[in-house]
């Protein structure tokens, strides 16, 4: 078979959950090899006593992250580290690690089915406290049984001990003979007595009575591992830690959060276990415990890592994602023979904007009609030929710009002559500012909707803005250019590794619209954020219509959520930050140049190509929204916004405001991403 | 000065209705949605067999001999995106359902063969039957014996070389084809091995695929047939029930009209496939040439999507017989 019918889009497979092993080695990218300054190491994974907390959007890498240390992926691990002479036993790669991962999914219908049919909700919390507790004390005994197997741990020397004991936990009286197998069926059986209650309360006025009585919190949770670390001599040592992975926190109900809750605050780290917990940004339904006078606390109690943050500001984000298509692009033979192992080979670097500028204006001269239509002059006409420069109709668009913004013809004929011949005067030093520093994109989006097309989306550089610091989100955007590159292009993607930019754009467009239909699928609040969603973006489109570019590239926004009081607004602006919808900027920032530091949001970069705004973040200026603004773009009750908003705004206002009034580039240069 | 344009009022009416079905159809059908469907349909049951390039050179097939050109290429995308594609996957599926179909028939109907168990129920049907395929040897009927053993884990001993020389304990032949539409191929070989076979009292056609008129004819023999997908008026194409045009039936007949006319010069004698058929389904290794040609044909410079590799008899092979 040649190496062509092979291929299978090397990003196809995306979710971490149903990912076999293997896959989830041959894709793994550990970020602690490239990002930078990352408020945790990788040691911290197991070695920290104090409980982490994961957070991050949808398609951040949570799952991924977890499943990567959890017992499964690493004992994997190991044995190809076996295979190549690099270690000598699994608990030897478990000890250099630092310890050994349980990892724990609960699926959402099933946290969702303890409660109702009758029973209060303190019967309840106590069946899913015994259910939780079964299940964690499965994980463990599931592993160390795979360790008896594999030769690992001494299977005689556990029954001494361990064994006894954790029946004892368990209310097994007989448990002189007792083998790890009788444990692990009697916690299945157990857990069948719960499953067996669920379905059938809902038919029936039958009482939950376990066989064995029930277990509180912490009993198996924490009593197994304490017991671990007490009898089996492979775990006494210091450096294995027994760390509970548990995912998708944001599932668990509230009083099922604050039974875990209490677990995180009474984690017994000194006997060498603790927690580690991925969850959605705003996936805390509560922070208390089950004790009423007890809450948890950021800091004293658990440190937070947030993954969009972690990666966003990072500078070796591009770095991680090329790692990271590396290795996807490495599991195709083709490609690996080939060694088009670096997507920006696929992508290219970066978008070239004065090709794409001389695309869409194909030779014409439609643009000047905004100096025609606009211009503080009279004989437009007559300036014309000063302004024009076909080679970049980019420059002649900036002429245009400086003409509205009432610099004379003859002024800025010079200055692009300057700039032209790298003349170091104060006028080409301007211009050259001006062009590359501030305007040169905006004014790409502005010269394509005078031709009434779009600017197109493509390039490693412009996908990476684009994912918004969300890993996933970079993938679905590879996915879909390979997808359409090898049904429309098949040569030049298997060839030439070259994906064609229309297609990348075709891909983006793809990615955004069925991320923004997918909020109308969040259960609660969808068509809400699908119309903030909207609207606010059709509000930042008209920013880069206005031919002043008085805002360029504005695409984020201020508003005080304190203000929005206990609402359903509120409630749904939350959903948005733990959809990653709506993304929280990491830092209080200005909402304009003048004002005081706040909370700054923006809508995810993926949603841009829908709207024909930026990918990147500029700073300078942003809209602020009150909490009847935000009620109305949710509820759609402001008609068409952005057009009154921008009418409001004085021509002859924006013509005589001075161009060196606007924030100088140098402020806001560090927040360009 | 041209007839288009210095238009009488009445043709000037009539261009406009002209070209409201083609933006009508444009709206309907925009074409990206088309190709990404296909695309998605082109990854999920096609194999991947069919790439743009490949379509865009079949869409240049359709030059506006018919109608405005937009109009019969956004008709093509629309029918090769109806296009149903049975990939290898599917056909081996088919063989096994194909095969529990007639054990469950068998059960049913013939009581001789009950056993205490499924298993001796099993074998005592095995023991009476045998399987073979209609035509030559080289034909998609023997082609499919192939899938068909293999998917139901039959011994090789069920499939004789020779039918005409059967244990006297065989008393069914079951042949196996993939396609039965008119039913007279099946019919032809089904009298030759009548007549050479005294001992057989059953006869079975189990086809992947059979249409209604074909069911009628065959059942009027000796011989029953069963099949896995059986073809109704709705999946042809043209029907005024076909299941293509729901909802845009007032495109049916132009549709129809670009089909045959490009047809002709095809297939001249069936421009809309064998006996009319008006079908728009293959199989991984061959359409069937009830197929609208304008999906298969290779003839007259005409770029087929969906190549039919023909059937070439001696004569043809060795020059006699075309022109005859």
């Amino acid at each position: 078979m040649a190496l062509a019918d092979s291929y299978k889009n090397p990003f196809q497979e995306y979710n971490a959950n149903t990912m076999v092993s293997n896959k989830i080695l041959d894709y793994w990218c550990s970020p602690f090899h490239i990002l930078q300054s990352l408020p945790i190491s990788e040691k911290d994974i197991f070695k920290d006593g104090n409980p982490i907390i994961f957070m991050g959007g949808r398609g951040t890498g949570k799952t991924m992250f977890l499943r990567y240390y959890s017992y499964e992926i690493q004992r994997d691990e190991a044995l190809a580290l076996i295979k190549d002479g690099k270690c000598k036993s699994i608990l030897e790669h478990f000890k250099n690690k630092g310890g050994i991962g349980f990892y724990l999914r609960i699926d959402g219908p099933i946290l969702r089915s303890f409660q109702g049919n009758g029973l209060t909700e303190e019967k309840w919390n106590s069946i899913f406290t015994h259910y939780f507790e079964l299940q964690i004390a499965k994980l463990l005994l599931d592993v160390i049984n795979d360790l008896i197997n594999r030769n690992e741990l001494n299977a005689t020397k556990l029954k001494n001990d361990f064994l006894p004991k954790v029946a004892k936990l368990l209310r097994i009286t007989n448990n002189k003979t007792i083998t790890i197998e009788h444990l692990i069926n009697e916690l299945e059986n157990q857990i069948e007595e719960v499953n067996t209650y669920r379905g059938d309360v809902a038919f029936s006025d039958i009482k939950f009575c376990p066989k064995r009585g029930g277990h509180a919190s912490q009993r198996l949770s924490f009593g197994i591992p304490i017991i671990a670390k007490q009898y089996i001599d492979e775990f006494k040592d210091r450096d294995l830690s027994l760390v509970l992975l548990i995912d998708e926190y944001e599932n668990f109900q509230e009083q099922q959060q604050k039974m875990v809750n209490t677990l995180l605050k009474f984690v017994k780290s000194k006997e060498g276990t603790t927690i580690r917990i991925g969850m959605r940004l705003e996936g805390f339904k509560t922070t208390d415990t089950i004790n009423e006078d007890e809450f948890i606390k950021e800091g004293r109690d658990y440190s937070k890592v947030v993954f969009e943050h972690m990666l966003v500001k990072n500078k070796k984000y591009n770095e991680y994602l090329i790692k990271i298509a590396g290795r996807r692009l490495a599991t195709d033979p083709l490609f690996n023979e080939k060694q088009f192992l670096d997507i920006r080979g696929f992508l290219g670097i970066k978008e070239d904007l004065e090709i794409e500028a001389k695309e869409i204006v194909k030779g014409g001269k439609k643009h000047f009609n905004l100096l025609i239509n606009n211009a503080p002059i009279e004989d437009v006409k007559q300036h014309q030929n000063m302004l024009e420069y076909s080679d970049n109709p980019l420059l002649e668009m900036l002429n245009i710009l400086w003409i509205l913004r009432n610099h004379t013809s003859e002024e800025t004929k010079e200055a692009m002559e300057d700039y032209l011949n790298n003349k170091n005067t104060n006028l080409g030093r301007k211009y050259h500012y001006d062009y590359i520093n501030k305007y040169k994109l905006s004014l790409t989006f502005l010269l394509a909707t005078t031709y009434k097309t779009r600017k197109q989306y493509y390039s490693f550089n412009t996908f990476a803005f684009l994912s918004s610091g969300i890993v996933g989100n970079f993938i679905e955007l590879c996915k879909r250019s390979f997808q359409y590159a090898y049904f429309e292009e098949q040569n030049k993607l298997l060839e030439e590794g070259i994906i064609p930019k229309n297609i990348q754009d075709k891909a983006a467009h793809e990615v955004a619209n069925s991320e923004l239909e997918m909020i109308t699928r969040i259960r609660k609040y969808g068509d809400y954020l699908y119309n903030f969603t909207k609207n606010v973006g059709n509000m930042f489109g008209e920013y880069h219509k206005d031919p002043y570019l008085r805002y360029p590239e504005t695409n984020q926004f201020c508003v005080d959520i304190s203000s929005f009081g206990d609402t359903e607004i509120k409630k749904a602006f939350n959903t948005g930050i733990e959809w990653s919808v709506i993304q929280k900027k990491p830092i209080l920032q200005r909402a304009t140049p003048n004002s005081q530091r706040t909370d700054l949001y923006m809508l995810n970069r993926i949603f841009s190509p829908i709207f024909d705004i930026t990918y990147r973040i500029r700073g300078g200026f942003s809209e602020t929204y009150d909490a009847c603004q935000v009620e109305g773009f949710m509820k759609n009750l402001m008609p068409e916004p952005t057009k009154i908003h921008l009418k409001e705004k004085n021509k002859k206002q924006m013509i005589t405001q001075p161009i060196n009034s606007q924030r100088k580039i140098d402020s806001f240069q560090n927040e360009v991403r | 000065m041209s007839r288009f344009l210095q238009p009488t009022m009445r043709e000037a009416v009539q261009y406009q209705d002209d070209k409201k079905y083609i933006q009508d159809i444009m709206d309907i059908l925009p074409e990206d949605v088309l190709y990404k469907q296909i695309m998605l349909t082109n990854e999920m049951m096609w194999s991947n067999k069919i790439k743009k390039p490949k379509i865009e050179k079949w869409l240049n097939n359709f030059t506006g001999e018919v109608d405005d050109h937009i109009y019969e290429k956004r008709i093509a995308l629309w029918l090769l995106l109806n296009y149903v594609y049975y990939n290898e996957e599917e056909v081996r599926h088919l063989c096994k359902a194909l095969f529990n179909k007639f054990i469950h028939y068998q059960i049913k109907n013939n009581k001789d063969i009950l056993g205490e168990d499924i298993k001796s129920t099993l074998s005592n049907l095995l023991s009476r039957v045998c399987f073979s395929y209609l035509g030559q040897p080289s034909e998609s009927s023997a082609y499919m014996l192939y899938y068909f053993r293999q998917e139901n884990d039959l011994m090789t001993d069920y499939f004789p070389k020779n039918i005409e020389r059967l244990p006297k304990s065989i008393d069914t032949i079951i042949y196996i084809d993939d396609v039965t539409i008119s039913g007279s191929q099946a019919g032809k070989y089904l009298e030759r091995d009548i007549s050479n076979n005294n001992n057989i009292n059953n006869y079975f056609l189990l086809t992947l695929i059979s249409a209604e008129e074909a069911l009628k004819q065959i059942k009027q023999s000796e011989m029953e047939v069963i099949s896995c997908i059986q073809l109704e008026e709705h999946n042809k194409c043209f029907s005024t029930k076909s299941m293509i045009f729901i909802n845009m039936e007032e495109h049916i007949e132009k549709a129809k009209k670009i089909a045959k006319e490009y047809g002709k010069s095809l297939y001249p004698r069936h421009p809309l496939g064998y006996k009319n058929g008006e079908y728009a389904f293959g199989f991984f290794y061959n359409t069937p040439d009830n197929t609208l040609p304008i999906f298969w044909s290779d003839v007259n410079g005409w770029n087929p999507i969906m190549k039919r590799h023909l059937k070439i008899t001696w004569r043809k092979e060795y020059g006699f017989g075309r022109f005859l």
